[in-house]
C-alpha cells in the first residue's frame, strides 16, 4: 500500500478541538476580569452607600431636611464615573399609613462598568424618637 | 499493510500527551479563574441584598416604633420588612392564672437590668399605686412579699448577681440590696456574697422562653432580709463576673390579680428585612423609662456627690 501523507481525521478533530478549547478560554478571560472589576465596585458603592445611611441615622431627626444632597464620600472617586445622591423626604402615605413624623430616606450610588450604568439603591425610614434618636 | 503498520509504530504520541497536558493546565487556570470572578460577583450581589434587606428591617423597627407594625415594603428596591411586636410586656393575666415572667435579653457584665414593681405611667401616682385620674388607667402595681428571680445560662460561666430594690419606707424611697453567687467557690472567695439562698444546678429551669441555671426567692422565707417591704418601685439587676452575655428573667409570685402582676414595661419588636434571597432580622427590646445607668452610683452613694 503507498504510504499515506497528511493527517488522520482523529489528529484533525484533536487539533480543531484544542484550538477551539484554547479560543473559548482565552475569550472568556477578559470577561472574568471585567466581573472581578464589576464585584469590586458593587462592594464598594455599598460600603459607600452604607456608611452614608449610617451618616444619616447618627443625625438628630430635627436635623433631617428634606431635599436631594450630593453624597460628599471621598472613595467615590475610586468608583469609574461614581456619583451618589442622598433623597430626604417625608414618608409617603403608602407606606407610612398612620402619617407618622417620619423621613424617607433613599441613598443612590451610581457608576458605570463599561459603559453600562450601574447603581445601588438602599432605603429606610428614620422616625422621631426612633433608633438612636 | 506491513508498510503502514511500521509507520504508526513509529510515532512516539508526545506530542498528544503534551498537547493533553497543556490543555489540561489551560482548562485548570482558565476555570479557576472564571469561578472565582462569579463567585465574587455572586458574593457582593449578595451583600448588596443584604444591606438592602438590613435598612429594610430598620425601616420596620422605625415604623413600630411610631406604632405601625405593619411592616414597610420599598417596591422600588425590592426590599421588605415584617415585623412582629409583642405590645407591652408582660401581660397582665387572666384571673386565676400566673402571669408570664418578664425575660430580659442577655446582658453583659456588669450591664444594669431595670424591672418596674409600680406602674411607670405618668398617671400613676406613687407610692400608692393610684391613678390620677381613674378613667385613663387601671394601676398595676406588684405588692406581694416575695419574688422570683432566674438568671445565667451557663454552670461553668458563672454569673454572680446584684439586686437592688428601691421602695418607699414611709417617709423616702431607699434601697436594699443583695448579692447573689453559684453555691461554688471563687479564688479569692467570695465571701460577701449569698451563696446558699440561690439554687444554681445544672439541669437549670425553664421559664418562658429560656433556660436559666440559677433561681432566687427574694423576700423568700429564708431571705436573711426578710420579706418584701412594701411600696415596691423598682429592681435593678447586675450580672457580674460573666465572660458571656447571659439572660435574666423575673417572675411575680402568685395567681394573677392586679397587684400580683408586675406592671407591662417592655416591648420586643421583631423585624425581618427581605430583600432577594438574604433576610436580616433586627430585634429591638424596648423599656419604658429607664433610669440612667449612673443611678446606682450616684443616687444611693454614701455621701454626698462631689465634682
Amino acid at each position: 500500500m503507498r504510504r499515506q501523507r497528511g493527517f488522520s481525521l482523529v489528529e484533525l478533530l484533536l487539533v480543531v478541538t484544542t484550538v477551539g478549547f484554547l479560543v473559548i478560554l482565552l475569550a472568556s478571560v477578559p470577561n472574568a476580569l471585567n466581573l472581578f472589576s464589576k464585584s469590586k465596585n458593587i462592594s464598594l458603592a455599598r460600603e459607600i452607600a452604607t456608611k452614608q445611611l449610617e451618616d444619616q441615622r447618627s443625625l438628630n431627626y430635627l436635623n433631617l431636611a428634606n431635599g436631594q444632597t450630593d453624597i460628599t464620600d471621598s472613595r467615590i472617586s475610586l468608583l469609574p464615573s461614581g456619583s451618589g445622591t442622598i433623597l430626604v423626604e417625608d414618608c409617603s402615605s403608602a407606606i407610612c399609613t398612620n402619617g407618622e413624623n417620619t423621613k424617607h430616606i433613599t441613598v443612590t450610588v451610581n457608576w458605570k462598568n463599561g459603559s453600562k450604568n450601574q447603581n445601588i439603591v438602599l432605603k429606610t425610614l428614620i422616625s422621631e424618637g426612633g433608633i438612636n434618636q | 499493510m506491513k508498510k503502514k503498520y511500521t509507520f504508526y509504530m513509529n510515532e512516539k504520541g508526545q506530542l498528544i500527551l503534551t498537547l493533553v497536558l497543556v490543555m489540561t493546565v489551560a482548562l485548570a487556570i482558565g476555570l479557576s479563574v472564571v469561578q472565582k470572578s462569579l463567585v465574587d460577583v455572586s458574593t457582593s450581589t449578595k451583600v448588596e441584598q443584604s444591606s438592602r434587606a438590613f435598612s429594610a428591617a430598620e425601616a420596620g423597627v422605625e415604623k413600630a416604633l411610631r406604632g405601625d407594625s405593619s411592616g414597610v415594603n420599598f417596591l422600588e428596591n425590592k426590599s421588605q420588612a415584617a415585623v412582629l411586636d409583642s405590645g407591652l410586656l408582660p401581660v397582665v393575666a387572666a384571673a386565676n392564672k400566673r402571669q408570664d415572667p418578664l425575660e430580659y435579653p442577655p446582658l453583659t457584665k456588669e450591664d444594669v437590668a431595670q424591672i418596674w414593681l409600680a406602674d411607670p405611667d405618668s398617671n400613676i401616682r406613687l407610692p400608692g399605686c393610684t391613678a390620677i385620674d381613674p378613667s385613663k388607667h387601671a394601676p398595676v402595681c406588684y405588692t406581694q412579699n416575695s419574688l422570683e428571680v432566674y438568671w445565667g445560662n451557663s454552670r461553668a460561666d458563672r454569673a454572680a448577681i446584684e439586686l437592688t430594690l428601691v421602695f418607699y419606707n414611709g417617709t423616702q424611697y431607699v434601697p436594699r440590696k443583695w448579692y447573689f453567687d453559684h453555691p461554688e467557690t471563687r479564688t479569692p472567695p467570695n465571701s460577701n456574697f449569698n451563696q446558699t439562698l440561690p439554687n444554681c444546678n445544672d439541669s437549670g429551669f425553664t421559664v418562658g422562653q429560656s433556660n436559666y441555671k440559677c433561681k432566687v426567692i427574694l423576700g423568700d422565707a429564708t431571705d436573711p432580709a426578710g420579706v418584701l417591704p412594701s411600696g415596691l418601685m423598682l429592681i435593678r439587676a447586675r450580672l457580674l463576673y460573666n465572660s458571656n452575655d447571659q439572660p435574666l428573667a423575673i417572675w411575680a409570685v402568685g395567681t394573677t390579680e392586679a397587684n400580683r402582676s408586675l406592671p407591662p414595661q417592655a416591648r420586643n419588636i421583631v423585624s425581618t428585612g427581605v430583600s432577594g434571597e438574604t433576610q436580616r432580622r433586627v430585634r429591638l427590646f424596648q423599656l419604658s423609662k429607664v433610669v440612667p445607668p449612673y443611678f446606682d452610683y450616684a443616687i444611693f452613694s454614701a455621701g454626698d456627690i462631689i465634682k
